[in-house]
């Protein structure tokens, strides 16, 4: 932060920058909190990203992370074609978040996945409040599997200038990261043991109920540990290995998404960038118009020009990009997962795969349990 | 009138500088007088949308396909622009006239004189394209124009697509599509698109306005069909001779 104050552009950045110090320090909940993303203190306007805070080597016990694809907002259900941008941008940002949250190095494996589950200790969720091309809003929500939430953020991110390439958006994840790991390191290390010795239980519990219902105390408002099973339990080292073929398939989509983010982020970049370009030059343009009387002046085809030139641009740009989004969008490629014995592809929708897919994980695991018994 | 055949292949500035010095001609001591005047009439604002957005229940015909202008059927730049100037010239003539007279004249609004140029050469800009192509189902129209952006509309709705850099609406009245688009600055570009009852040929009529001048410009052209893929040439890429072009043979079946 200490360079932020360097830069020239001090007067424009200092209430943003005070804005995003005040927010670090006062929005960091307590864990029975359920933060307000109304609340100023929670908003973070971001002009010049934060600086990741990077460990040396990752706080053990480090909690393995899952990002769930983002939510594209309460337009949902709109057809408009904006849409189909809105819907690419929720595969691609997770992406990026998760890159910023890797380059951290204080994390254990950081996953995205196409929904929350309790396969990882920590799940972060986010929303798609708005997003044009140069102004992205975000709620970001991270809460851990006892049910505290951790923060909640609303970021608001105007990009003034068109970056290099796409990757450097991952910077606005960089507040994500540095207030995860405050709250990581402000709990003891009895705490963050407690939240991935909870978060092994209750995968256990989603498989087999009644075997592992009474290692986990539901009764409070936050999930508490009571007990752990032997480390050498064989039902326990089948639920591991379960859970691995779990991975497994969250790093087949994970791949998928790596591919998408490959063909899809350059013509989403230049459509930030056409967007940046053109959102600049209106506002040169807006104050050029109210600094002079309408109408004034010899250049009245080059205003025309210009306006009608910036509007064919952002739309054929836009336009390229939609029909990109919608092509994407239907295309959800089959998931082929090798087990020991079999080989099966899953179809449909990334959430319809995940769902038959730990469907599956289920039965194979009830199959093992019946013949045990 | 030399500046208007000029119009078409001379810069702007040549283009503004020919039509001051004929204006200038025609309308001594009264230039200044009708720009005022119309200036400040466009500023009371003066609504050029004559038609009103309402979407028909009456099933569009088939526009799909591939379409090219027929220009033996479809405006000039040039000709409209001549078209336009003689009307402003015989609406300088009655202002004359009316003046000398000593009464009140209550005609149509001249407005920027220099607006209207622009708006000539801005039709030039907007109806550049000259293929298109259409495609339709019962729900959606897309009119892809050649090196620009498409025109797409719904037949549910009246289309309404805002930002920022401008407003765009659409819709089908039963008779033509209809396509405006309303930029920050004020000008208004309008498309309508009707088919023949034959379906052999499209017209699209574009109108530009501006609050800043009484007069609309209005271009019309009509495509035709044609078929992409026999173009009457075809083109190979070779290694010694690079790109070589050659007439199609005559398909005597």
């Amino acid at each position: 932060m200490d360079s932020v104050m360097r830069i020239p552009i001090l007067r424009l950045c200092l209430p943003l920058w005070v804005i995003s110090v005040l927010g670090c320090a006062t929005s960091i909940p307590a864990p029975e909190q359920n933060p307000d993303l109304n609340d100023a203190a929670s908003i973070v306007r971001s002009a010049v990203p934060e600086t990741l805070h990077i460990a040396d080597e990752p706080f053990l016990p480090a909690p393995d992370i899952n990002v769930a694809i983002f939510d594209v907002g309460p337009d949902a259900g709109e057809t408009a074609a904006y849409m189909a941008v809105r819907k690419l941008e929720s595969r691609l940002l997770p992406g990026l978040l998760r890159e910023a949250l890797v380059s951290s190095a204080q994390w254990g494996a950081v996953r995205v996945v196409p929904t929350v589950s309790p396969l990882a200790p920590v799940n972060i969720r986010a929303t798609i409040v708005a997003s044009d091309g140069r102004d992205l809003i975000l709620d970001v929500r991270v809460s851990d599997i006892t049910g505290a939430e951790w923060l909640a953020l609303r970021l608001a991110y105007r990009e003034t200038a068109p970056s290099d390439n796409l990757s450097d958006l991952s910077r606005i994840f960089h507040v994500v990261s540095n207030r995860m790991r405050d709250y990581w390191l402000s709990r003891t290390e009895v705490q963050r043991s407690s939240v991935i010795s909870i978060a092994d239980m209750l995968y256990a519990r989603s498989l087999a109920p009644d075997v592992f219902s009474d290692y986990v105390d539901n009764t409070g408002p936050m999930l508490r540990l009571k007990r752990m099973p032997a480390s050498n339990d064989p039902m326990l080292s089948r639920v591991k290995r379960i859970r691995n073929q779990e991975y497994l398939f969250c790093d087949a989509v994970d791949e998928q998404l790596g591919m998408l983010l490959e063909r899809a982020g350059p013509t989403y970049y230049l459509w930030r960038q056409a967007s940046i370009e053109q959102a600049n030059w209106l506002d040169q343009y807006e104050s050029m118009a109210a600094s002079r009387s309408a109408g004034k002046g010899g250049g009245e085809f080059s205003r025309m020009q210009a306006s009608y030139s910036a509007y064919r641009s952002y739309r054929i740009q836009e336009q390229a990009l939609f029909e990109l989004a919608e092509a994407l969008d239907g295309e959800s490629e089959p998931v082929v997962m090798t087990t020991e014995d079999a080989v099966i592809t899953l179809e449909g929708t990334l959430d319809t795969q995940y769902a038959t897919w730990r469907e599956l994980l289920r039965e194979i695991f009830l199959l093992e349990q019946g013949e045990l018994q | 009138m030399g500046f208007c055949r000029a119009l078409t292949g001379c810069s702007l500035a040549d283009a503004v500088y020919g039509s001051r010095w004929f204006i200038s001609r025609l309308v001594v001591g009264y230039r200044l007088f009708l720009t005022a005047l119309g200036f400040s009439a466009g500023m009371l604002g003066c609504s050029s949308s004559d038609v009103q957005p309402v979407m028909s229940n009456v099933p569009p015909p088939d526009f799909s396909g591939y379409w090219e202008v027929d220009y033996a059927r479809s405006d000039s730049i040039q000709n409209q622009l001549n078209s336009t100037f003689r009307e402003v010239q015989r609406e300088i003539r009655r202002r004359n006239e009316s003046a000398e007279k000593g009464s009140p004249y209550q005609g149509t609004r001249l407005g920027d004189v220099d607006t209207l140029f622009a708006l000539a050469k801005m039709a030039e800009l907007v109806a550049e394209p000259t293929l298109l192509e259409i495609e339709q189902d019962t729900q959606w129209i897309r009119i892809e124009r050649e090196n620009s952006f498409a025109l797409i509309c719904s037949l549910d709705v009246t289309g309404d697509e805002t930002s920022r850099l401008g407003r765009e609406i659409c819709w089908w009245d039963g008779q033509q599509w209809h396509f405006v688009i309303q930029l920050p600055d004020g000008l208004n570009v309008a498309h309508r698109f009707t088919r023949s009852g034959d379906g052999n040929s499209l017209a699209q009529r574009t109108k530009l306005s501006d609050p800043r001048t009484g007069h609309d410009f209005v271009i019309s052209q009509v495509f035709g069909r044609y078929d992409p893929t026999k173009r009457g040439y075809s083109c190979i890429e070779t290694l010694s001779r690079g790109r070589v072009c050659t007439t199609e043979d005559v398909d005597l079946e």
